[in-house]
């Protein structure tokens, strides 16, 4: 019952409570970190290379557990989750990853399709709205190329179309922007902004600051593995560490 | 029926590729075992039916070749008068020299051996004949006389018929155990080999039971492909045993061979060895991954 109001309506999509990260016996990547993302806000994670900025994006959609404190997605508290109830939260978050993830025995068209097929669409349809997103982002030649075939720029567009295919309600990017050039990357930023329009919460993780200062967005700014939220305008944040 | 495909590239991993083989010997060793059982079981059956109902007694040969007939109309007359006797015959020499030939040769009776004579008796179906109290009566008036009931005989036969199954039931189960763990170690392979892939299935929303279908696919069609290739080299293994004796005299060979229930039954073998990697794929599967988050 919880579930099926919250994807109605979440009050938040995203509320970390004094998290606390570290791998293994070693120092903590993230210390005491808490904010809150609402519904439709869009946020830039910023941070030097090596700040954490990967493992609070891990933390949000859901690779990994917080070695102390909470966290919250759509309204879920993670520690109270059984796997089986993962699944379907994962379904609601879109990412993209620095490294693009590819599955590379997959065309351009399979890849893009996983989190429909994973969620059971109806084949049909995920051929035609795989087919009309390759499109959009200028793919629509390359539907069956094999990812090993494709440049830099295409694979990140190929992992961005699979990250949005699925109407996500939160969008994580990690450096989505690093592989391709000025226009593909205003063109992509353009449409990480639509999506936001159209209710998607978005986290872009980035080390660019010709990026940040272009699009007049919140900060997350990681240093030293604390988090420290800069406001530009009223975007929906609604706590800081 | 696009996930037999799979977004997983099970069918390129090289330990996949031994899976049919393994299960093809596995089911090829299975079949000849429970051919084996099924065979002596139908025979025992044979024999059961064929002597359940028939008793032979032994007119050892007497001294006098005078009394041979008296003895056996005697022999004859106490056999009639039993209850639950349908009828009794002596067997004659022609048959009694077929029956010896296997031993003897063509003309053994000729040799002058002291040969007993045989009398079949035929029962009425399902009757309690007292055997012991027609040993007696028979003991009294033909002396030497030897009701043979064939329970000893069938009694071995039943013990040797058991021993056999046991034997099978304990090839199929070591079988089975060994396919299992073939499944299980290639199941594990291949979780490790496309860690990966299947960590970026679950980060898309994949269920256990998406990625469990993948590989329960690929145990399921290498099993049913080597299940088939053991069963066909299994038949014909089993008919070469069936024919062979057949060139031999028959007497020295009981006939073991197989109905359409026994040959339906090994038939199923490819199908069960199919379900049985199939499921265990699926257990292992969920068995790993039920330890990641």
């Amino acid at each position: 019952m919880a579930e099926s109001r919250t994807a109605q309506s979440p009050s938040s999509v995203v509320v970390f409570d004094d998290v606390t990260v570290r791998y293994g016996a070693g120092p903590k990547v993230l210390r005491n970190v808490s904010f809150t993302l609402g519904p439709g806000s869009f946020h830039f994670l910023v941070g030097a290379s090596g700040a954490g900025k990967s493992t609070l994006l891990s933390l949000m959609y859901l690779a990994m557990a917080p070695a102390g404190g909470r966290v919250r997605i759509f309204d879920r508290d993670l520690s109270t989750l059984a796997r089986r109830e993962l699944p379907p939260l994962r379904r609601r978050i879109g990412v993209v990853f620095q490294d693009f993830r590819l599955l590379e025995h997959l065309s351009a068209m399979d890849n893009v399709a996983l989190p429909l097929r994973v969620a059971g669409a109806p084949e049909v349809e995920v051929r035609q709205h795989v087919g009309e997103l390759l499109s959009w982002v200028g793919l629509a030649d390359q539907l069956h190329a094999l990812p090993a075939t494709l440049s830099g720029g295409q694979q990140q567009r190929v992992a961005i179309a699979r990250a949005i295919i699925a109407r996500p309600r939160l969008l994580l990017a990690d450096e989505p922007t690093g592989n391709v050039d000025d226009t593909i990357a205003m063109r992509l930023m353009f449409l990480f902004q639509e999506l936001n329009k159209m209710g998607t919460t978005v986290v872009i993780a980035t080390h660019s600051d010709a990026l940040v200062n272009r699009f007049n967005h919140r900060q997350l700014r990681i240093v030293e593995g604390s988090l420290r939220v800069i406001a530009r305008e009223d975007d929906g944040i609604a706590g800081a560490a | 029926m696009r996930w037999m495909h799979g977004d997983i590239p099970l069918g390129r991993d090289a330990t996949g590729r031994f899976l049919h083989w393994i299960v093809g010997l596995m089911v090829y060793l299975a079949a000849l075992a429970l051919a084996g059982t099924l065979a002596t079981e139908r025979m025992t059956q044979a024999w059961h039916l064929e002597l359940a109902d028939n008793l032979t007694v032994q007119i050892p040969a007497p001294a006098e070749a005078a009394l041979r007939g008296v003895r056996l109309e005697k022999a004859l007359g106490v056999l009639t008068d039993t209850p639950g006797v349908r009828g009794a015959r002596v067997i004659d020499d022609d048959e009694m020299a077929r029956l010896l030939e296997p031993w003897l040769g063509p003309g053994g009776l000729a040799l002058g051996l002291p040969i007993p004579d045989l009398i079949s008796v035929a029962l009425k179906p399902r009757a309690a004949v007292d055997v012991e109290a027609l040993r007696q009566r028979l003991g009294a008036d033909v002396p030497g006389a030897f009701v043979d009931d064939h329970r000893e005989w069938l009694e071995s036969i039943e013990r040797f018929a058991r021993v056999v199954n046991i034997v099978a039931v304990l090839i199929v189960a070591l079988v089975s155990l060994a396919a299992i763990a073939a499944v299980v170690f290639v199941t594990r392979t291949g979780l490790a080999i496309h860690r990966r892939i299947i960590d970026l299935l679950h980060l898309v929303g994949a269920q256990d039971d998406y990625i469990a279908r993948q590989f329960q696919a690929q145990a399921l069609r290498l099993a049913l492909l080597g299940g088939m290739a053991g069963m066909a080299c299994a038949l014909v293994t089993i008919l070469a045993v069936t024919m062979a004796p057949r060139h031999i005299d028959q007497g020295f060979f009981p006939t073991l061979s197989l109905g359409a229930p026994q040959w339906l039954v090994l038939a199923m073998l490819p199908l069960a060895a199919a379900s049985i990697a199939m499921l265990t794929a699926r257990v292992t599967v969920f068995r790993a991954l039920a330890r990641v988050l």
